[in-house]
């Protein structure tokens, strides 16, 4: 049996609109083992963002717990958060989210200056993963300088290259072409099956969701798995 | 890449925007080192001043003279080890502009105690020798070009010889440097006997005289004694500290030290407004990138420091850049100041620079740095 590697149990989370007190979810209970390709898909407002930022540890649930790699994550503090995120996660956004002054290597190399890599180990890490989503050529190019495509395939690699157990992809096909999509999807599948990667995926489109190995639907708090593979 | 590059790259990103508030700091601190250098050069008499020196004067005002006499009665006085006299000749060379500061001296007895002053003996002993010959500071030889062995002509804007002339001819014996880059050597210094053999009145008197006292401890009971010798009589003296009668003499120009702080510290909390003001502009623009940068794993503490090092360094080199040009400002302007003193910048005020320049940059830095630090990430992600 492969061990999980998020554990969510009972997890609820409400926050405040105004005065009213709002639900998205209640006593929510997930297990995602090691290299799965999850995706999460549900109506707009169902909570799949703020669940995957639960797992990221960049926001906390109201109730319940969440375990990685068999520790509690959900009670840690800001800096020990902060150090969870840089060791483990690796994030991949609708926008990309590059830092426009930064060319493509320096993107990518951000989250190796939070370790304790040399200049020559850094450089190196960051060479493979410009190689692995095949933008070698671009290294020395600002993200105005790319097409949509190649931006997430930076953004993929900043994401990779700190080599975390996670990938949190948040609709990361949400601002491509149907066929850049794919090129997209294709090499988060190629980092799920060679490389070991868990990947939790949200989107709302259902060819995404066919490159993943199962798909969840969140709706009114709870939990359905479809299969989109057929 | 470093996070100093990563500083450096936040900072340049919007370039004419950063160019503005460089300029902006730039012309803050340009300000502070010429005003701090003017402001050098009137208390550099202040900050020279011997402490074991006295400076007798008329009570009435120091323009006005006292008997020459005085100067043999004071030397009686106990803790007094020399007296010297001097006389302010209202100089200048060949027109009015070119105003000298031009003093008839006591000579040996005035070198002795003005020992800042150097030059080679031999000069020395030409001028104590040659009663028509005179001792030029290196600042005013250097703005006219003379030389030892040249001749020259002075006027008094106060004095007329006995045969009319308004004009002393002087032959230059020495060139006199200080030991100090503090010490004036913006003057004139010629023997007070030619004055008083050749001047049409004031026969008998003499402008002030400057006492060295044993041990500058004696100074306040020496102070009451000379003036208690000369108390009741036509001619009542004021004795002061040197330090305090220099300071006086600089602040008959105002308050310097007030001006320059009242100027440089409007310049300061404009560019204080300035600098903030876009560093908050800068932060806000950049709330999505801040909650990346939090996403990926940086610490509030890392983001902190992140702004406050981009605020720090647009100080430091808008700073910088101002002070150095001050530098060559008072490099240009050494000559055409140096009436007021000498007129160099310090490294005092480059020390003081830079502690201006880090108080800057953590002022202007520390609010947007805070809002950046607590930026929310759910929040500010949200919005992207």
């Amino acid at each position: 049996m492969i061990e999980p590697l998020i554990v969510i149990k009972g997890v609820g989370k409400r926050y405040m609109r105004g005065k009213q007190s709002v639900q998205i979810f209640d006593h929510l209970d997930m297990t995602i083992p090691r290299q799965d390709f999850v995706a999460i898909m549900g109506p707009s407002g169902s909570g799949k963002t703020t669940l995957l930022n639960m797992l990221g540890g960049i926001d906390s649930p109201s109730g319940g717990a969440i375990e990685f790699d068999g520790k509690r994550m959900d009670d840690l503090d800001e800096s020990k958060l902060a150090a969870f995120r840089a060791g483990n996660v690796g994030f991949i956004f609708q926008f990309y989210n590059l830092m426009p002054m930064l060319t493509a290597s320096q993107n990518v190399e951000l989250p190796l200056l939070l370790t304790k890599l040399g200049p020559k180990a850094r450089r190196e890490r960051v060479k493979t993963a410009l190689e692995i989503v095949g933008l070698s050529d671009r290294a020395r190019h600002k993200p105005s300088e790319l097409s949509g495509g190649q931006q997430q395939r930076v953004a993929i690699a900043r994401a990779i290259v700190s080599d975390p157990k996670l990938l949190l992809c948040d609709e990361p096909t949400g601002d491509l072409d149907r066929e850049t999509a794919g090129e997209i999807l294709s090499m988060l599948q190629t980092l799920n099956r060679d490389l070991g990667k868990t990947i939790v995926m949200v989107t709302h489109d259902p060819e995404a969701a066919r490159f993943a190995k199962r798909t969840l639907h969140l709706d009114k708090g709870h939990f359905s798995e479809k299969d989109f593979r057929q | 890449m470093t996070f100093i590059d990563l500083i450096r790259k936040n900072l340049f990103r919007k370039k004419l925007r950063t160019i503005l508030t460089v300029i902006a700091i730039f012309v803050a601190f340009l300000i502070f080192g010429v005003l701090a250098t003017f402001q050098n050069a009137l208390n550099a008499g202040v900050e020279v001043a011997g402490a074991d020196r006295l400076i007798t004067t008329n009570r009435i005002n120091f323009t006005l003279p006292m008997p020459i006499a005085y100067a043999t009665r004071t030397a009686s006085v106990s803790g007094v080890s020399r007296v010297a006299h001097a006389e302010w000749f209202g100089g200048y060379y060949q027109e009015t502009r070119n105003f000298l500061v031009a003093f008839a001296i006591d000579p040996q007895n005035y070198l002795d105690i003005y020992r800042e002053y150097l030059m080679p003996p031999a000069q020395r002993e030409t001028f104590l020798r040659d009663k028509t010959s005179i001792l030029v500071g290196k600042a005013v030889a250097d703005q006219y070009g003379w030389k030892v062995g040249d001749r020259l002509p002075l006027k008094s804007n106060i004095y007329r010889q006995k045969n009319g002339s308004d004009t002393w001819d002087f032959t230059i014996a020495g060139i006199v440097s200080g030991d100090d880059a503090r010490v004036d050597t913006n003057l004139v210094m010629f023997h007070y006997a030619y004055l008083a053999d050749t001047r049409s009145f004031g026969d008998g008197t003499t402008g002030w005289m400057i006492l060295k006292t044993t041990d500058a401890k004696e100074n306040a009971r020496v102070m009451r004694e000379v003036d208690a010798l000369f108390a009741n009589s036509a001619f009542e003296t004021e004795t002061k500290t040197e330090q305090a009668f220099n300071k006086a003499f600089a602040e008959q120009l105002g308050d310097l030290g007030f001006i320059v702080t009242a100027v440089v510290g409007a310049a300061f909390v404009t560019i204080l407004l300035i600098v903030g003001n876009t560093m908050m502009l800068t932060v806000r623009e950049r709330t999505g990138e801040i909650a990346v940068m939090k996403t990926i794993g940086f610490t509030t503490k890392r983001i902190f420091a992140l702004v406050i090092g981009e605020s720090m360094l647009l100080a430091v080199f808008g700073g910088v850049l101002g002070i150095a040009m001050a530098w060559l400002a008072s490099l240009a302007l050494a000559s055409a100041m140096s009436r007021f003193g000498p007129f160099a910048f310090s490294f005092d005020t480059a020390l003081f620079a830079f502690a201006l320049m880090a108080l800057l940059g953590l002022f202007t830095g520390l609010l947007p740095a805070l809002r950046a630090m607590n930026t929310d990430v759910v929040t500010a992600l949200g919005r992207k």
